[in-house]
């Protein structure tokens, strides 16, 4: 059987078990829009007046509502390969475990981005971000949102490749959900700041100023994908 | 005299002479006067602090690779007693801070990160509490190698984040030759006492092995 | 051995402290400076005032304040090292004590293996 083979049967399992109920994506849609809507009680309802400002409010909401919906999924997730023993009878099926890494990576990704998606506008407006936005920049609007979805999924793709391998090990605890988010947390920390700088300066300018930001998003990504599905092996094993 | 003690006493008389040295032969620095003798003592931990971490990193590896619990001992003891000089790092750097810029924080990209590596190996920590017996050495490898991937990354967007290099990062190359010396030797000082802790917090370990192994013994017997 | 560390680790803090007092820097302003900066004012006022007197009076003023600066900096910088060395001692007595309790258990179980043999 090929690699992509393998990765592709995997994946497709993973995404046939998340999206089998649909109740798990509309609780994790549910979730995402009150938190954006506690940050909006807590700021609003007059939100900031210069540009800048909102578009900070903006990305601070946006990222920290993916980070705590990724951490649920990523529960979520692990919680079920762990229930029936299942990571056990995949490891009898002798695939490799940095396939069985990449496979989960993507299957959360794909997961989130749809999040993201359909989140993303809905706290823009819940903001009132779209309204005050350059008048330049409100005319490609679409174009504004898809670059926006970019910058929210090479950080995410950053966020999973970490939070597999840390869900992985601490998904052999007792206080999983907990312990998961206070070891996790810190890890991601690089990708809240690059993200969160991006986000802002695509609301404001339209582009990226400069291009280090994303490549520190870029670089944790790619950095923390190759060493977790080398590491991973030993957490599959342990 | 064992080892250990003998570390432990090289320690402990190279602080007196880093004592010595901070506050008699180093000059008077013009802007903090008496404040920044705080200095010495400060960095040097906070460079221990990213040291102890390390060497959690490069044991956690050796032990994947050979599997001697003698690597995972070393990578856990090694992190403790990083925690508790970042301890020291993160209640004199607010006591400087107060005093220099008036709060009791600032980001300056060493201490930010510093502190964002400090609480990755706190989950390090908690982790190891929470694991089996049999689970824990394997598991904690893998995250004392990944916390510590993250330092390059982390040193790198805070540098950018608090808009651009910092002085600090200036004026420590320009130190005076007094006070260059005098640092070197704190350094010197807490890195033989970061030595002598790892050695010391070893042994410990150790014992509790030997003490499972005779109760094992025990149990057998009965 | 607890005990000893314990000892030590005061006669430390003792040594620590009695070194850190004698190289307290004093605060000093000299004779010179108050008198050319007391003639300088003086000679910048028309009203006729005792040079030494004032003379006195500002090195009495500009030492209170100075040493008022210094007692707040010698705070900051006590504190420092009081908490630095808090931390070490106590980690440190931490694990003196946690080898003693282990030595001692460690002695017990010989002893009572011993015993049943």
């Amino acid at each position: 059987m090929g690699v992509f083979r393998q990765i592709g049967w995997l994946i497709h399992k993973d995404l046939a078990l998340q999206f089998r109920t649909k109740e798990m994506l509309a609780l994790i849609i549910v979730f995402s829009v009150v938190v954006v809507l506690i940050f909006c009680f807590a700021f609003g309802p007059i939100f900031p007046e210069k540009l800048e400002e909102r578009g900070k409010l903006a990305a601070s909401v946006l990222w920290g509502t993916f980070l705590f919906a990724g951490i649920i999924t990523l529960n979520r997730s692990f919680d079920i390969e762990r229930a029936n023993g299942a990571l056990h009878g995949l490891r009898l099926t002798g695939v490799d475990a940095s396939y069985f890494y990449l496979s989960k990576v993507v299957s959360i990704f794909v997961f989130l981005i749809l999040l993201e998606v359909i989140v993303t506008p809905i706290a823009l407006q819940f903001l009132d971000v779209l309204t005050i936005l350059p008048v330049a920049l409100q005319k490609e609007l679409p174009w504004l949102l898809l670059k926006l979805i970019g910058v929210l999924a090479i950080g995410t793709l950053g966020f999973c490749a970490v939070g597999v391998i840390v869900s992985g090990i601490s998904t052999n605890t007792d206080g999983t959900e907990s312990l998961l988010s206070v070891i996790l947390l810190p890890l991601t920390f690089p990708v809240i700041m690059a993200g969160a700088k991006c986000t802002v300066s695509l609301l404001t300018t339209g582009g990226l100023e400069g291009n280090f930001w994303i490549s520190i998003l870029i670089v944790y990504g790619l950095i923390f994908l190759a060493s977790s599905s080398l590491l991973f092996e030993f957490v599959v094993e342990g | 005299m064992t080892r250990t003690q003998l570390i432990g006493l090289l320690s402990t008389i190279f602080l007196f002479v880093a004592i010595y040295f901070i506050f008699s032969f180093a000059e008077i620095e013009m802007t903090m006067l008496e404040v920044q003798k705080i200095f010495y003592f400060h960095i040097s931990a906070a460079i221990t602090v990213f040291l102890a971490f390390g060497v959690t990193c490069i044991f956690s590896i050796l032990y994947l690779i050979k599997r001697g619990d003698t690597y995972d001992t070393i990578a856990l003891v090694s992190t403790e007693i990083g925690i508790v000089f970042g301890v020291v790092v993160f209640t004199t750097g607010p006591i400087w801070a107060r005093f220099a810029w008036n709060t009791w924080w600032n980001w300056e990209p060493r201490l930010t990160s510093a502190l964002i590596l400090w609480l990755t190996y706190i989950g390090y920590l908690i982790l190891r509490s929470a694991l089996a017996e049999e689970k824990k050495r394997i598991y904690s490898a893998v995250l004392g190698i990944i916390g510590f991937l993250n330092v390059p990354i982390v040193y790198f967007s805070v540098e950018l984040w608090q808009g651009g290099l910092h002085p600090g990062t200036a004026t420590k190359m320009n130190l005076p030759a007094t006070m260059q010396t005098a640092w070197l030797i704190s350094w010197l000082a807490l890195t033989l006492l970061y030595l002598f802790l790892l050695m010391f917090r070893y042994r410990a370990e150790q014992m509790k092995l030997e003490l499972g192994t005779i109760q094992y013994r025990q149990m057998n017997e009965s | 051995m607890y005990k000893g560390l314990w000892i030590t680790v005061l006669i430390i803090f003792g040594i620590f402290f009695g070194l850190f007092m004698l190289s307290q820097i004093p605060v000093a302003i000299t004779q010179d400076e108050v008198s050319t900066a007391v003639s300088d004012a003086i000679a910048e006022t028309d009203a006729q005032v005792d040079e030494t007197a004032v003379e006195q009076i500002v090195t009495q003023k500009a030492l209170e304040i100075l040493e008022a600066r210094q007692k707040r900096r010698l705070k900051f910088l006590v504190s420092a090292y009081f908490i630095i060395w808090l931390i070490f001692g106590l980690y440190v007595l931490h694990l003196a004590k946690m080898q003693e309790q282990l030595h001692k258990r460690i002695e017990q179980l010989h002893s009572s293996l011993q015993r049943k043999e």
